[in-house]
């Protein structure tokens, strides 16, 4: 029937083309029309995932940062969940050698290990063969509208030459092999996976195919942190009229809002940013000597980069301490000490951190403890303890998942 | 007239119009397209360079900037006005982000000769509210609710050499002004209003609007970073200096498609 078909066409168009060459190009085109209906037709039957919707809180924003060829799928999530706290994804089964993201990644600490972790001391966590991670953690919340770079110096960014180094799902296969992560090795990671009972039927589900490959594992996982949306604070609820701050709550509001006050928020976010973070990278004043191979100006190479990082969300902020890129503030008392009067001036401070010339913000010790109790209403207890952020009750073949 | 001359009538004129629409029908609309640069006295800004000397004597650099134009509206020459008015009317330019220095919109004006463009610098206060923007980078730009809400106009950030030598930072950040004890607002937007003695054809549409950094610091009010300091979010004296300063900050050229 195809060849009649084909017949027909060249009967029709040989009058005004070189009919040799289009018999050519349309033999090519039915072959690949039949291919694509035969692949279509095996879509149809075994791989027809649900869309995941993620419903934009309020004065949120709707550009989301989820690559075309990963979209959000149910399946994809669910999947992206179990491999997220199973300790196997190190691709090793000996009790002291699994790991997962879950390891370090604690939901009760948004998604931070926390400075009161029982393993990682000072909340500085470490891999397998126990060498520290370059820098302290930063929180795994909102990440589906960060747009500028993950990392504490935005190196996994879209725009990267190196194409395995530019969204989450890159972090997920560089943190398998990582030696201050899981030291291990992508295709282990993939051969184990594939052989817990379970996993490969949830791949199929997820990815139409029950083969298991590092860049289907790292889509998965992918999907499920940027599930991770935290926008149920005391704020919040008070920015959607629901419920009133303090008058200490709300003189601390006054404070992060106002240049002449603490000015948080031109780098923190506020009412019109309800992320609490821009996502963008400043120097604020830490240090007067810039050495730190991974700051942003590793990135950009522009000097005025030097010794700058992103500035982190405070939502949650009180429990993802220490603080900073290298863990120096054990406590958002420290931390609010610090931009009060420690605040060290350089040619690098960016202008933004313009109480920087006089050493910081100066706040009364009552501007402080209104401060804190602002910022405290950024805690969301709804994100720390939903179920669907946690470790499932049991992994594809009934282990257990890795909780700490 | 009888049944006959009507006929003759309504066929001529139905033909004058049918030539009269096709012509119309002919003439391809303009593409208005934006391009907006900044320099200081005539040269290239050279950000995070401190080399300029504004006419108070102070030496400063710029770092970054970030500012809302709007209403956008051409004036034709025989006085008709055409707005602007895809994307809200509203134009974010931030000199570290290369695409939002140049503004396609999708409206279309028509072949004519044009006698002045105009724009407010800032946002109005009937668009100029909370929301309006919940995506980076234009929503970066929010201005605090109890100073008034909407968006800041424009935020200038570099640093100056003060009194004693000392480098400070400074934060031209203009938006909606407030008195001391936050009852009253004040909208600090303004409208600049260039002269254009153009002809417009779709391959004659490029408007370049140039901001001179230098003239924020000039006239009608000698601005002396020692004396207002580096912040001026909560001074509305400053602000409105700034902003009569900046009124004088704009020029724009007319030029063919730009590839």
């Amino acid at each position: 029937m195809i060849l009649d078909l084909e017949k027909r066409i060249v009967i029709m168009v040989k009058k005004n083309v070189k009919w040799f060459a289009f018999r050519r190009i349309l033999s090519f085109g039915l072959v690949l029309l039949a291919f694509s209906f035969s692949d279509c037709k095996h879509d149809d039957t075994d791989y027809n995932p649900t869309p995941y919707i993620i419903e934009v809180p309020k004065y949120f924003p709707t550009h989301m940062n989820i690559p075309p060829d990963n979209p959000m799928t149910v399946e994809g999530v669910e999947l992206g969940r179990n491999l997220f706290y199973d300790g196997r994804m190190s691709g090793k089964t000996n009790a002291d050698s699994m790991m997962s993201c879950g390891t370090c990644h604690l939901q009760s600490s948004s998604f931070e290990c926390g400075i009161n972790h029982p393993k990682f001391l000072g909340g500085r966590p470490f891999g397998i063969t126990g060498i520290k991670t370059p820098h302290f953690m930063l929180p795994m919340i909102n990440l589906v509208w960060n747009e500028t770079g993950y990392l504490w110096s935005g190196a996994i960014f879209e725009g990267n030459t190196s194409r395995s180094q530019r969204n989450i799902e890159d972090i997920v296969g560089m943190a398998v092999t990582a030696p201050h992560e899981f030291a291990g090795d992508t295709n282990k990671t993939k051969s184990m996976i594939q052989s817990i009972s379970g996993y490969p039927e949830l791949f199929e589900k997820a990815f139409g195919s029950r083969t298991v490959t590092m860049r289907n594992i790292s889509k998965a996982v992918a999907q499920f942190t940027r599930t991770l949306i935290s926008s149920d604070s005391k704020f919040d609820r008070y920015m959607r009229g629901e419920e009133q701050l303090s008058t200490q709550e709300l003189n601390g509001y006054v404070l992060f809002m106002t240049e002449d006050g603490a000015d948080c928020f031109h780098c923190h976010g506020g009412s019109g940013n309800p992320l609490f973070t821009t996502n963008l990278f400043y120097n604020n004043g830490k240090d007067s000597v810039f050495n730190d191979p991974r700051d942003r100006f590793s990135i950009t190479g522009d000097p005025s980069d030097k010794g700058a990082y992103k500035a982190t969300t405070l939502r949650n902020i009180e429990l993802t301490g220490p603080y900073m890129h290298d863990g120096r503030f054990k406590t958002v008392e420290e931390v609010i000490g610090f931009y009060s009067q420690g605040i060290i001036w350089s040619p690098n401070v960016h202008p933004l951190m313009h109480h920087a010339y006089d050493g910081g913000i100066n706040l009364t010790q009552n501007e402080k403890t209104d401060l804190i109790a602002f910022i405290k209403t950024l805690r969301d207890d709804i994100f720390l303890t939903n179920p669907a952020f946690g470790p499932p009750t049991k992994l594809p073949d009934g282990a257990k998942p890795i909780e700490n | 007239m009888n049944t006959r001359l009507y006929q003759y009538f309504f066929t001529i004129i139905a033909f004058l119009a049918l030539v009269v629409s096709c012509k119309h029908e002919n003439v391809e609309p303009v593409a208005p397209r934006f391009l907006f640069k900044t320099n200081v006295d005539g040269s290239e800004l050279q950000k995070g360079i401190m080399k300029y000397t504004n006419m108070a004597g102070n030496l400063y650099e710029v770092d970054e900037l970030q500012c809302f134009i709007s209403e956008v509206r051409l004036t034709a020459a025989n006085g008709e006005v055409f707005p602007i008015v895809s994307d809200s009317g509203i134009h974010y330019i931030d000199i570290d982000i290369p695409y939002t220095l140049e503004w396609n919109p999708a409206d279309r004006l028509p072949v004519s000769s044009y006698t002045s463009i105009s724009f407010i610098f800032g946002i109005d206060e009937a668009k100029n509210k909370i929301g309006l923007f919940v995506n980076p980078p234009e929503r970066d730009m929010f201005w605090p609710d109890m100073m008034g809400g909407g968006y800041h106009y424009m935020k200038m950030n570099g640093k100056w050499k003060a009194t004693g030598d000392t480098i400070k930072p400074f934060n031209l950040h203009l938006g909606i002004g407030m008195n001391e004890d936050g009852t009253v607002f004040y909208q600090n937007y303004f409208k600049v209003t260039l002269p254009l003695n153009i002809q417009t054809t779709p391959n004659n549409n490029v408007f370049t609007i140039t901001m001179n950094i230098e003239k924020w610091f000039e006239a009608p009010n000698l601005w002396d970073w020692n004396q207002t300091g580096g912040q001026i979010m909560q001074n509305q004296n400053a602000m409105l200096k700034a902003c009569e300063n900046g009124a004088n900050a704009f020029a724009v050229s007319f030029s063919g498609s730009v590839k």
